[in-house]
């Protein structure tokens, strides 16, 4: 068996209480757990190349997370749209390796010049009137104003 | 008892004994990052390849970086078997070493380009230093070569046929690069580049594009340095991206709304992670400036940003929160800070930042007022000797009452803290190993989760902590779950996971004297 992989980093959805996201420590995909089943993932989120190192769900909209990673990529996901993710290929011929776990890719991407280290969604003001949800990237020595 | 709590303390003294070695994940993942984030002065030849790298990246993408960066949306239908999945799948990873930027292009990357030609010259950079633009292009009209020397470089770094587009404005970014030399002590470069393609070719080969970006990047440190367009360009702030001269990690975009249609769009909160004892965090206001739309999809506005206030502190910020929203106050000045201790800091009167914020659209990049100093108000340690505390690795504030705050630590341990009387409420051995993160669930001030090196996740109420319950565990206790079906709710009885000292602990810290 491979040793046991640290768990990094964990957030909570502030719409569902018993919704959690978390990612291990080396690891590329993101596990979202329930905590009304315990003991495995509801769903696993792929998409990132590299590790990761950050995971925020949206304050504002429901079942909307955003990552980043050593791959210097942000993404998106939206656990509530079926439609709105990107299309993933097969891992194998059965589908999912081991206990058949949903499998989920991103919703939208950035490429960021430098690894990712957190995002943090914006907060309502003019600018988000303006046009939707905005997410702060800090990546490498910036920081980054994106718009979703 | 006595004795008992001095074996306690001697207890949680060891993981500290051991914290210089005890590297947290995090930490090591922050030496893996650090090569390419980190300040010039720590570059190693791997990081001169990773910024070379990176440097490729950003010429195809700098000039999407100045408009504020717009996601790219991946519908189904763009994303099919053609480019996508090369970009998932780990098997592809593996040739581009993982962090190199060339090897997502089929992903994110080539969507990102197809806009970028849609962008043009940003508006603040040339007015930043508009003299070397202007010498760069009329340079750049004498020079016959640029497309081959642009194939060279895009036998490099792109692998999709999309890159096509930026042939003509990569070239031309590529000219001030060689040209730097001309305005810099070094002429042998020039010389070669303009002597014949051959030598063209290998002036633009990874290894020489390193040995000028390496000169370029020390020569800027040294602020009076004019001439270093693009490298100024990379690592100056514009009006969509902040540059602070740290590696930054820690980052919190403030979440209280914004009153009065005023033109901030909040305050970020930054900190750095540095290994060495000196680190920093700054406060930096936005500003949302309009701009021209050139293409579809795009933000009609834009963020300025201003550094308002900044402190040091020894130990990297794990994590750094504002204080969550209040219906009873319209903004807040307070932050905490996870690292050698839980901080509290306070943002002085932010009355002045208002009249610089007026004058600074004209000279985005000129230092104005100095930034005032984020106040320390307050160093919240459960120890008697707080330079023998065991690293924090996370806190989290409770959205619901804000007088709590919680903190996991790499000694085990999660704490309560009770912030208007600054004491710990209640700390608890939360995991066998590492607690690397923690979070109040919404809408609770009684349930947090937990997470750390034992690769589970844990579930807490402080109602009753005689139980916790496991969320998720290693695969290796999946497995042997799987023998017992239906698995509703797993709780384990405290002595599983040895809490009983824990409450020794809240007693200790409830009664300090011994």
């Amino acid at each position: 068996m491979t040793p046991t992989q640290p768990l990094l980093r964990l957030a909570a959805s502030p719409f569902d209480s018993h919704m959690l996201a978390t990612f291990a420590s080396d690891s590329n995909l993101i596990r979202i757990l329930d905590v009304r089943q315990p003991g495995t993932a509801l769903l696993e989120l792929r998409g990132h190349q590299g590790n990761l190192n950050s995971i925020e769900w949206s304050p504002h909209k429901r079942g909307m997370l955003a990552s980043g990673g050593d791959d210097s990529l942000v993404m998106t996901w939206d656990l509530i749209n079926q439609e709105n993710q990107a299309v993933l290929p097969s891992i194998n011929g059965n589908g999912a390796n081991a206990g058949d776990i949903p499998i989920k890719g991103p919703s939208s991407s950035w490429q960021c010049e430098y690894e990712v280290g957190n995002v943090s969604f914006a907060p309502e003001s003019m600018l988000t009137a303006q046009g939707g949800d905005w997410l702060g990237v800090c990546a490498g020595r910036g920081v980054w104003g994106v718009k979703l | 008892m006595q004795q008992q709590q001095q074996q306690q303390s001697d207890e949680s003294a060891q993981p500290l004994a051991d914290s210089p070695q005890h590297h947290t994940p995090r930490r090591q993942l922050a030496h893996a990052r650090l090569p390419s984030n980190a300040p010039p002065l720590n570059y190693t030849p791997q990081a001169y390849q990773q910024q070379q790298q990176q440097q490729q990246q950003q010429q195809q993408q700098s000039y999407t970086a100045n408009p504020p960066p717009a996601f790219n949306i991946q519908p189904p239908t763009n994303s099919g078997s053609g480019s996508l999945p090369s970009a998932i799948l780990p098997s592809n990873a593996g040739a581009g070493m993982s962090n190199v930027p060339g090897s997502l292009q089929p992903g994110a990357g080539a969507n990102v380009r197809s806009s970028a030609p849609s962008s043009t010259a940003p508006a603040s950079t040339p007015n930043m230093q508009p003299h070397p633009i202007q010498t760069n292009s009329q340079q750049y009209a004498q020079s016959s070569q640029p497309p081959s020397r642009s194939n060279t470089h895009h036998s490099h770094s792109r692998s999709s046929p999309a890159g096509m587009d930026g042939l003509s404005s990569t070239g031309q970014k590529y000219i001030p690069f060689n040209q730097t030399p001309t305005q810099t002590p070094i002429s042998s470069n020039p010389k070669a580049y303009n002597a014949s393609t051959p030598a063209a070719g290998t002036s633009h080969s990874p290894l020489n594009l390193t040995d000028i970006r390496s000169r370029t990047i020390s020569d800027a440190q040294e602020p009076a340095m004019g001439t270093n367009m693009m490298f100024s360009y990379n690592d100056a702030p514009t009006n969509s991206n902040y540059m602070a001269p740290f590696a930054t990690y820690a980052f919190d975009w403030c979440s209280w709304p914004v009153q009065g249609g005023g033109s901030s769009a909040g305050k970020m909160a930054v900190g750095s992670y540095l290994e060495d004892p000196h680190n920093f965090i700054q406060i930096l206001d936005t500003n949302i400036v309009p701009q021209d739309v050139t293409g579809p999809g795009q933000s009609p506005y834009g963020l300025e940003y201003t550094k308002v206030a900044e402190a040091t502190c020894a130990y990297p910020v794990t994590r750094i929160l504002w204080e969550p929203p209040s219906a009873t106050k319209p903004y807040t000045d307070l932050l905490a800070t996870s690292g050698d201790h839980l901080r509290l800091w306070s943002l002085p009167g932010s009355t002045n930042n208002m009249s610089s914020n007026i004058n600074r659209s004209a000279n985005v990049n000129t230092r104005e007022a100095p930034p005032q100093k984020l106040q320390p108000l307050a160093l919240l340690s459960n120890s008697k000797t707080p330079e023998h505390t065991a690293p924090l690795t996370s806190l989290d504030w409770n959205k619901l009452s804000p007088k709590l705050i919680i903190t996991s630590s790499i000694d085990t341990t999660c704490t309560i803290w009770d912030i208007p009387t600054l004491t710990a409420k209640t700390q608890l051995i939360a995991h066998d190993k590492e607690v690397f993160d923690v979070r109040f669930c919404s809408n609770s001030v009684d349930v947090f989760v937990s997470c750390g090196a034992d690769g589970s996740v844990r579930m807490f109420d402080l109602r009753s902590l005689e139980h916790s319950t496991i969320i998720y565990e290693p695969a290796e206790k999946n497995d042997k779950c799987k023998c017992h079906p239906p698995m509703i709710s797993k709780s384990i009885p405290t002595t599983d996971i040895n809490l009983q000292p824990a409450h020794q602990q809240v007693h200790r810290l409830q009664n300090p004297a011994p």
